[in-house]
């Protein structure tokens, strides 16, 4: 399966004479589409009651919709590579299409109302029907918090990954004390009705007895896991068992299974997930997809 | 997916055959890019504050995550 092509964000910074400035422009402008792309999906989606985001299927199909609104508002078409390598053939070369900073799509009416459009649509992908209008109000609450954090975060640029490409010094502790974040927050409450947390104080323990050797059960009991993970299977199997795909549903699972990691008291119910994810992760990563769906069938 | 940094201009030569034997050379411009990563933009560590400052069970928390970095999904 070809690559679908790839939206290249258009650096106003391309002639500085400084090799740091020109790339601090591009990952600058880059940058603030993709921060700009999370803080407006996210309410959206919360709202809905995330629909299926976690599905890497549904995932995969709302990138590659995302990937065409994008290519809605493009300059024009371009050939691509990895910047620090050389092409050796022609074909190396991926198919992709230039696009304008954020502000030149945001600011033209009809190049917005067109990749609001296709974004609408892009979220059918993962079951949310929302509408353009909604869409706009949300560009509206969302876009200049975007750039805010955006900033910060790029302000604070110390060291280098791996890559020799920057990495923000900013920790999570800073993040919760500014007040775009606060704004955020308020918005995802009272757009998408969810809840603080409330901090109570240290409750006593007690103890809950378990039956030993069954699977406890709740609302979202372990059969609803076993259902999710019997339909990533079949969904890596309908994509042939792509790199691409299996690399996402390994990353898939190990978020899921930090999330009940990072639990201050996961429950039996919790411990029961993460033995079901465990054995879903260590049947990917020894290519025995046939028997994992003979075993999480039966269970 | 993420919006991709266009970091400069190439143009990549090569050659396409010319009547019986001969070759002729072409040029093709194409952009050099670097990926945006989440250490760059602090998306996964906005995310980790957003969870830790809202009340969400296990699915909420999964999902909410994964809108806050979808961008970094090939």
């Amino acid at each position: 399966m070809r690559d679908l092509p790839i939206p290249v964000v258009k650096n106003p910074k391309l002639h500085e004479p400084s090799d740091y400035e020109r790339m601090k422009g591009g990952f600058y402008e880059a940058g603030k589409w993709s921060t700009f792309l999370h803080l407006l999906v996210a309410p959206i989606v919360a709202k809905y009651g995330f629909g299926k985001i976690r599905d890497p299927y549904s995932r995969e199909n709302f990138i590659k919709r995302l990937k065409e609104a994008l290519s809605r508002v493009k300059i024009k078409d371009v050939k691509a590579y990895t910047h620090g390598y050389t092409p050796n053939r022609i074909d190396d070369l991926k198919d992709g299409f230039l696009i304008p900073p954020l502000e030149e799509v945001l600011q033209d009416p009809e190049k917005r109302d067109e990749f609001v459009g296709w974004l609408k649509v892009a979220l059918r992908e993962i079951g949310i029907r929302t509408y353009k209008e909604e869409i706009n109000k949300m560009i509206d609450r969302v876009y200049p918090l975007a750039v805010k954090i955006h900033d910060k975060f790029v302000s604070r640029w110390g060291g280098f990954d791996r890559w020799g490409n920057p990495i923000t010094t900013i920790t999570k502790e800073e993040v919760k004390k500014w007040e775009e974040f606060e704004e955020y927050l308020k918005i995802l409450e009272e757009f998408a009705g969810l809840k603080r947390k409330v901090k109570h104080p240290t409750p006593t323990r007690t103890m809950t007895k378990t039956p030993v050797g069954v699977a406890p059960q709740s609302k979202r009991g372990p059969k609803s896991t076993i259902l999710e993970i019997l339909s990533a299977f079949q969904a890596l199997k309908y994509l042939s068992y792509s790199e691409e795909a299996l690399k996402n549903a390994v990353k898939d699972l190990e978020a899921k299974m930090e999330a009940i990691e990072e639990k201050e008291e996961p429950s039996p119910e919790d411990v029961y997930t993460l033995g079901l994810y465990h054995l879903a992760l260590a049947y990917i990563k020894k290519g025995k997809f046939e028997k994992a769906e003979d075993v999480f069938k039966k269970l | 997916m993420a919006p991709i940094a266009e970091m400069g201009w190439k143009e990549f030569e090569y050659e396409v055959p010319k009547g019986w034997f001969g070759k002729e050379k072409k040029k093709l411009k194409y952009v050099r890019y670097k990926t945006v990563s989440r250490d760059m933009i602090g998306s996964e560590i906005l995310a980790e504050a957003i969870k830790e400052s809202l009340d969400l069970d296990s699915h909420g928390r999964i999902s909410i995550s994964d809108a806050l970095t979808h961008t970094s999904q090939r």
